[in-house]
């Protein structure tokens, strides 16, 4: 049985990295289709139908390339800084759930039924866990940067490190109404406590907190400091070439389905389809699949919306986005938290939530 | 613990609540105050010191704890909690005059001053370690920003980063024995690892050692006493002021009451390492301070002398019971007076950029300033401990009690080191009252004469009268000695 | 299976411990010095912290550590700054104290009782390590020291500020 186990969660590990690592490539393909889209272009149509295989072209072109490390870096870092950036995001979607799960005998191989979990591990610290390996990805820029021994590098690497964290601060206060809420600290408890409403609803302060410091978070657009192309060439990759690069550049779109993960299951509800009423009486036990079509769907939502951004608003300059940190977003979340904390008071007083 | 018993607990430690809260209410008021108003925002500081003062009087009532034990708010914490206090409020009024002269942010200074004496007087009523340590960084942290206070001066600077790393590793080492002693009694309540407490194993041995080293750094006693002179020397002399008074006087606190109520059993260990060390740090102390240039570093290794002097009565402690704690308590006290006093004056004679530190510049102030002379005289003889001041009262009973001990030696040594101290202090005095005047001397200072006023009438006459301060030691001794007495 | 994961990451952050000092870069110790506190992290998860474990990293690994990074990396040492020169004195002092304290000590103790402990360890009480259990200990029996680390952190917050803030004059 115990090796039952084993071999699903290694089939799940393997499921999770072919999806993730493929929608990588595609988003890639997405946010040049769409942009083009924006900016009346058509962008790269022309491997395959619609440019459909141009993620495999840029990947067949990544990898021979000529691998090249600068005779002024530090090796040792300048190697291991990219597949820590990559790493540390792709270990963090090990706790998120896509759905509940479903029974199965495996085509009556077992005698007994066993139930296999939408999820790889099921934590019950699983948004500390996304925290703590999302704090982690810090190191990927910071290394890189200083490794590449240069002064674009170095300073997209400060920057990033500098960001990442004052961010981090933020995001971390603005889910803490929703924990508050949910009295847990697991994804699947924080999704069903949203099954009568979506916690994006009471708690819009914490939603937008987040969502704003998710994106300073994967160093997205308008917070791109670290890598800041009209200022500072492309910061903390800038030595970086061949598939080194594509590793920073997969991190970065993975790091965009973690938070986008995130979002959707801490403020938009997870598997639940609408904002209020749950699944109106459907029995998703049985139609077990629903649940994760609902949930990637809304993450491929939230995707486009990270693109939709980067192509709509202006970048912010270095001190703005630490005042914006640190003078707003830390002080909403701070509000937010005292209001949700009065809000659950008033509602446990009532019967309406558990105390 | 439920919520009463926190409740109780919270209007217990009203002392400490009211200089927190005061060092939070002065950082509110000083960026929307100017001018005159800003000026006057000490008021609060020692507003605060004085509503603590008032509130700590309660407990000389009798002992009780709060936090489930966590905090023992007995007679011997209030006792130092008067002495904590004590040094506050004089710094705080010192520093008024002092510090407009050259340093800006003075509420910052109130501030963490008022952080700093919070500390302590947690350090000083904590029976439990993680209390403990937390009240030892409070007023740790708080005095190394304020050794660093000065940054237009690089001996500050130095003073503040020396002070910070030596004192991080002091502090470090103590935490790496409370983490031993954790682990072998698992507990943390000092009352428990005196339970538990096994001289045979390692465990305990090595955590106490580590514990009582990171204590003795504080105290500045022998091996560890060379970041005294550089940081006090440094260190705006305000600072210096309260750090040689407060600082030092809650180690000993911490000190006193963690080698009775934890690890009394270790007595067999401890007692001849203390004795060395005691009679280290007063010879060190005293032959240093002779070849000094510079007042303000021959006060620094003065403070390690007289710190050998309490470690005398930490000694006799061990043989003479009350007497000897209760000595060491009435030193502190009495210290506190005469040596505040002494910084005090030359924070007086401070003027804008200019530190009064050599002897030169305290030439010829008989002539100028004949109060202000008379006050340096009173608190060089009493720090001599020459009769009749407070210095001779509270060395006279140190020694008593290492002779009622039974440790004649320490008391012949400390007493041939006192009279070696008397040199280096009345050659202060010569300066100050035979020679010509060399530099000018400031004008009329309102608040530190004040200060000053109160300082050398207490030096004066609480050697002669000691009025309660001196039973209230015993009594205070006591209470710290309880848990061996009672069982 | 637990036996093995414990002995691995112990010995992975003893050795990145020994790696913090030995390293000559101050970055190569910084990141050693992460090594040890994930591993520390996992030895927690083995004690069924999750919280601790989870609190450890982003704290200490997330946080702590990068602003160790960012200092380092701005103070820009040259490695010829840094070199330890193992022949000084008080080195070989030092090293001789430590041998002569250890053979003291297992002199004076014997072997069997420099290495107390051992026997089965006692079961974890309800709650333990999680976030119920420690956010209910950090109100109720560690109450004080809880409040008191906010006061810490003001004095520290307040100090910093003072010595750092640019001044007008």
């Amino acid at each position: 049985m115990v090796w039952v186990e084993l071999g699903i969660t290694l089939v799940k590990i393997a499921l999770l990295f072919f999806v993730v690592l493929t929608l990588v490539a595609y988003l890639t393909l997405a946010e040049r289709r769409v942009s083009a889209f924006m900016q009346d272009r058509l962008g790269p149509n022309r491997v395959g139908p619609f440019g459909f295989l141009q993620p495999l072209a840029d990947g067949v072109k990544f990898i021979f390339k000529e691998d090249l490390i600068p005779s002024h870096v530090n090796k040792p870092f300048f190697i291991a800084a990219p597949a820590f950036a990559l790493v540390t995001a792709l270990i963090a979607l090990a706790v998120v759930p896509i759905g509940k799960g479903f029974e199965t005998t495996l085509f009556g191989l077992l005698s007994a039924p066993i139930f296999v979990k939408l999820q790889i591990a099921d934590l019950n610290v699983g948004i500390l866990y996304v925290l703590a390996i999302g704090s982690l990805s810090v190191y990927g820029v910071v290394l890189g940067g200083w490794a590449s021994n240069s002064k674009y590098s170095f300073l997209g690497g400060l920057r990033g490190a500098a960001q990442m964290i004052s961010y981090e601060l933020a995001m971390g206060l603005s889910i803490i109404g929703v924990i508050a809420w949910t009295g847990s600290l697991r994804l699947e408890d924080i999704i069903e406590a949203q099954s009568k409403c979506w916690f994006a609803i009471p708690q819009i302060l914490g939603c937008i907190v987040f969502v704003a410091a998710a994106f300073a978070e994967t160093n997205r657009l308008p917070f791109d400091m670290p890598e800041a192309e009209p200022e500072i060439v492309a910061g903390y990759h800038t030595e970086y070439s061949s598939m080194k690069f594509a590793m920073f550049f997969m991190a970065e779109y993975t790091h965009m389905i973690v938070v986008s993960c995130l979002v959707v299951a801490l403020f938009f509800g997870g598997w639940y389809p609408l904002p209020f009423g749950g699944w109106f009486g459907i029995d998703i036990d049985k139609y077990w699949f629903l649940p994760p079509i609902v949930f990637i769907g809304k993450v491929l939502a939230f995707l486009f919306f990270f693109i939709w951004v980067r192509f709509t608003l202006p970048r912010f300059r270095y001190d703005q986005v630490m005042n914006l940190g640190w003078k707003v977003l830390f002080p909403i979340a701070v509000a937010n938290l005292i209001i949700v904390s009065i809000a659950i008071l008033v509602l446990q007083n009532y019967g309406y939530l558990k105390a | 613990m439920d919520l009463s018993e926190v409740l109780k607990s919270t209007l217990l430690i009203g002392p400490e609540i009211s200089l927190i809260v005061a060092g939070i209410v002065l950082m509110i008021l000083d960026p929307i105050t100017k001018g005159e108003v800003k000026k006057n925002l000490f008021w609060v500081a020692l507003a605060g010191l004085a509503l603590g003062f008032i509130l700590n009087l309660k407990r000389f009532g009798g002992d009780m704890s709060a936090f489930s034990g966590a905090l023992s708010l007995d007679q011997f914490a209030a006792y130092f909690n008067v002495i904590f206090l004590l040094g506050a409020a004089v710094a705080v009024v010192f520093s008024k005059d002092y510090l407009t002269g050259f340093l800006h942010y003075t509420s910052e200074f109130y501030a963490l001053i008022l952080f700093s004496t919070s500390g302590m007087m947690i350090l000083a009523s904590a029976t439990e370690f993680m209390s403990l340590f937390l009240g030892f960084e409070i007023m740790s942290i708080s005095a190394y920003v304020m050794s660093a206070f000065n940054r237009s001066s690089p001996r500050s600077t130095e003073a503040g980063i020396k002070y910070l790393v030596l004192g991080g590793f002091s502090s470090a080492i103590l935490l790496y024995g409370i983490a031993l002693l954790y682990g072998a009694s698992g507990s943390i309540y000092l009352s428990e690892i005196f339970k538990n407490f096994d001289v045979a194993n390692p465990l305990f041995v090595a955590g106490s050692a580590l514990v009582l080293v990171g204590f003795l750094f504080k105290i500045g006693a022998f091996p560890l006493h060379q970041w005294v002179p550089d940081v006090y020397e440094g260190a705006p002399m305000t600072a210096t002021a309260f750090m040689s008074v407060g600082v030092k006087a809650a180690a000993f606190a911490i000190l006193l009451r963690v080698i009775f109520e934890g690890f009394y059993q270790l007595q067999v260990s401890i007692m001849p390492v203390l004795w060395i060390v005691a009679i280290f740090t007063m010879i060190v102390g005293n032959i240093a301070a002779i070849t000094q240039k510079s007042i303000k570093r021959m006060l620094a290794y003065s403070s390690i002398a007289h710190a050998g002097y309490a470690l005398v009565g930490v000694v006799a402690a061990y043989g003479g019971k009350e007497l000897g704690v209760g000595s060491v308590i009435y030193y502190l006290f009495a210290y506190t007076f005469m040596n505040l006093g002494a910084f005090g004056v030359l924070s007086y004679l401070s003027r804008d950029g200019h530190e009064c530190e050599t002897f030169e510049d305290i030439a010829g102030l008989w002539g100028r300033r004949p109060f202000l002379a008379l006050a340096l005289g009173i608190f060089m003889f009493s720090l001599a401990g020459i009769p009749p001041t407070i210095g001779f009262f509270a060395k006279y009973r140190v020694f008593l009690s290492a002779v009622d001990a039974g440790f004649y030696w320490l008391a012949v040594i400390g007493i041939l080191s006192s009279v070696v101290s008397a040199y280096y202090y009345l050659r202060v005095l010569v300066y100050a009252y035979m020679k010509e005047e060399t530099a000018a001397f400031p004008s009329f200072k309102i608040g530190s004469s004040v200060a000053l006023v109160v300082l050398s009438v207490g030096t004066f006459f609480l050697g002669v009268f000691p009025l309660d301060s001196w039973d209230l030691a015993i009594k205070a001794a006591g209470s710290v000695l309880m848990a061996f007495h009672g069982g | 299976m637990e036996t093995v994961v414990f002995y691995i990451f112990a010995a992975l952050s003893v050795a990145g411990a020994l790696l913090v000092i030995t390293y000559n870069n101050p970055v190569s110790s910084a990141v050693s010095l992460v090594l040890t506190l994930f591993s520390t992290a996992v030895l927690f998860v083995l004690l069924l912290a999750h919280f601790v474990a989870a609190i450890q990293i982003l704290v200490y690994a997330g946080a702590i550590m990068i602003l160790f990074l960012f200092t380092v990396m701005f103070l820009n040492l040259h490695p010829e700054a840094l070199r330890f020169d193992a022949r000084n004195m008080a080195f070989k002092v030092s090293i001789f104290l430590v041998v002569l304290l250890f053979t003291g000590y297992f002199a004076a103790m014997g072997f069997n009782k420099a290495f107390p402990g051992g026997g089965a360890p006692s079961p974890s009480p309800e709650g333990f390590g999680t976030v119920e259990g420690v956010g209910r200990l950090l109100f109720t029996g560690y109450l004080l020291p809880f409040e008191l680390t906010s006061v810490l952190i003001l004095a520290a917050i307040i100090g910093v500020v003072a010595i750092a803030k640019r001044r007008e004059s």
